[in-house]
Formats: structure tokens, C-alpha cells, sequence
């Protein structure tokens, strides 16, 4: 099936209700969690996203990949202009063994609710190394999560 | 009446992955400055200096870091009878 890079229409909703707090220090921790090869995935993922439950089978596996992923450093959300911006610190999976298509980040404080889906634009295989996933520049153009 | 588009929007994140080892020192370095400061093209000359010695200072503490946890493994192998192991990583 499909990964879609998306802005999971819960997250929307569940920010309204004060059900995720990404400051730091003080906020909810943020988790990625890396899906498997695209010809692997058999679900659809993208705005309808609820949960990192919905991941299911299609979670990578490999060498040193814990399931649920790696915990995000959250920066806590600023503006810029008139946007609202989120980032994180880069994310280093170390020493893995693994291929992956895309990610979700989701709330591992709050029920796990999913937050937003990465599609990756292909296959990244790491072999023995550290697989690092770099969020880019938190401007209001460019941060992982606007509020424009 | 101006009316802005509203949205919830996702950035592109990238991903990149090391070959045969981890991480260095300088590729840490640039991912740290890339957190702590933009310094766009047009930045004044002043400015520009300032991060390439936040740069420098980062790189070396960086660096210093890895070796600080070679010194340490290398002795932990040392103590578990690993001579062989011990000096290859002291190798790094």
C-alpha cells in the first residue's frame, strides 16, 4: 500500500484539546518509529492516522531497531512570522541493520496518538551504521510541524 | 480583505546513513550547528566568524568525547582480558 507524507487530522483535533505538549523541558515525550521497505508496507498510512498501533506489522525490524522507535528531543514550538513551528534534535538510529520507507512520530506519554507520517521518497538501507533522520531548518517555510 | 492560507504542514525530513562506521565528529558537529544557528549567505562577515568558531569549539569537545570513550572502552577490554580487542580500538 502507501505511506503519505501527512499531518495526521487527529493531531489537529488533539491539539485543540491540549492533548499534546511538546515543550522542553516539562512536555510529552515525542517517539519516531521507522515503517518497513514500501514493497513491504501493506497498510496506508498518511492524514487518517490515529495511532502508532496502526503501524502494526508494517514497523521496521532489524538489528539494534527497537520496536516503537527512538524518543525525540522536542524543541519547544516558536514562531516564526506568522507561523507556528515545531522541531526536534536529529534522530540517530545507531548501529542498525535495517531498510525503511518513512516514519510516524507520536505522542509515547499520551495513549501513543499519532502526531504526523514521513514518507522518506524511497528505501534507505543501513547496513551495521547509524541511520540518522535530520529534520530541516525550523523556519516558517521549512520546520517539520507549521501552523501557518 | 487580505485572507492568509491557513494549514497544518509537514516539513521534509532527511535521512542519511554512514557506511562501514558511526558517526564523526564533524558530521555531529554540522548536525549541532544546524540546531544552534543559520547563517544564511548574505550574513555579515562578524557573524559568520563567530559560528565558525562555535563550530571549531564543538568539533573539538566532539572529537575529544569519542576518544574520551575509546580511553574507556579500551580499558574495559584490557579488564576483561581482551588485549587484541584493547589495541584496536586504541587504534581509532
Amino acid at each position: 500500500m502507501a505511506i503519505s507524507q501527512a499531518f495526521c487530522t487527529s493531531f489537529k483535533v488533539e491539539l485543540m484539546q491540549a492533548l499534546h505538549n511538546l515543550s522542553n523541558p516539562g512536555g510529552d515525550t515525542f517517539n519516531l518509529a521507522l515503517f518497513r521497505a514500501t514493497a513491504s508496507v501493506v497498510g496506508s498510512y498518511g492524514a487518517a492516522t490515529t495511532n502508532y498501533s496502526d503501524m502494526g506489522a508494517d514497523e521496521a525490524s532489524g538489528t539494534n531497531y527497537i520496536a516503537g522507535g527512538n524518543a525525540l528531543t522536542s524543541v519547544t514550538p516558536s514562531s516564526s512570522g506568522t507561523t507556528a513551528i515545531a522541531d526536534f534534535a536529529d534522530l540517530v538510529f545507531s548501529n542498525v541493520t535495517i531498510t525503511t520507507s518513512g516514519a510516524l512520530i507520536y505522542n509515547a506519554t499520551n495513549a501513543n496518538r499519532a502526531c504526523i507520517v514521513l514518507n522518506f521518497g524511497a528505501d534507505k538501507t543501513a547496513t551495521a551504521a547509524d541511520l540518522t533522520v535530520t529534520f530541516p531548518t525550523a523556519d516558517a517555510n521549512n520546520a517539520i510541524i507549521r501552523l501557518v | 480583505m487580505q485572507v492568509d492560507p491557513l494549514g497544518a504542514q509537514v516539513g521534509t525530513a532527511k535521512v542519511t546513513i554512514t557506511q562501514g562506521r558511526g558517526l564523526n565528529a564533524d558530521e555531529l558537529a554540522d548536525m549541532a550547528m544546524a540546531k544552534l544557528v543559520f547563517v544564511g549567505p548574505d550574513v555579515a562577515p562578524g557573524i559568520r566568524e563567530q559560528a565558525g568558531r562555535v563550530r571549531s569549539l564543538l568539533l573539538h569537545y566532539l572529537a575529544q568525547a569519542q576518544a574520551s570513550q575509546n580511553t574507556t572502552i579500551f580499558n574495559r577490554l584490557l579488564e576483561a582480558g581482551e588485549t587484541r580487542a584493547a589495541e584496536l580500538v586504541r587504534s581509532f
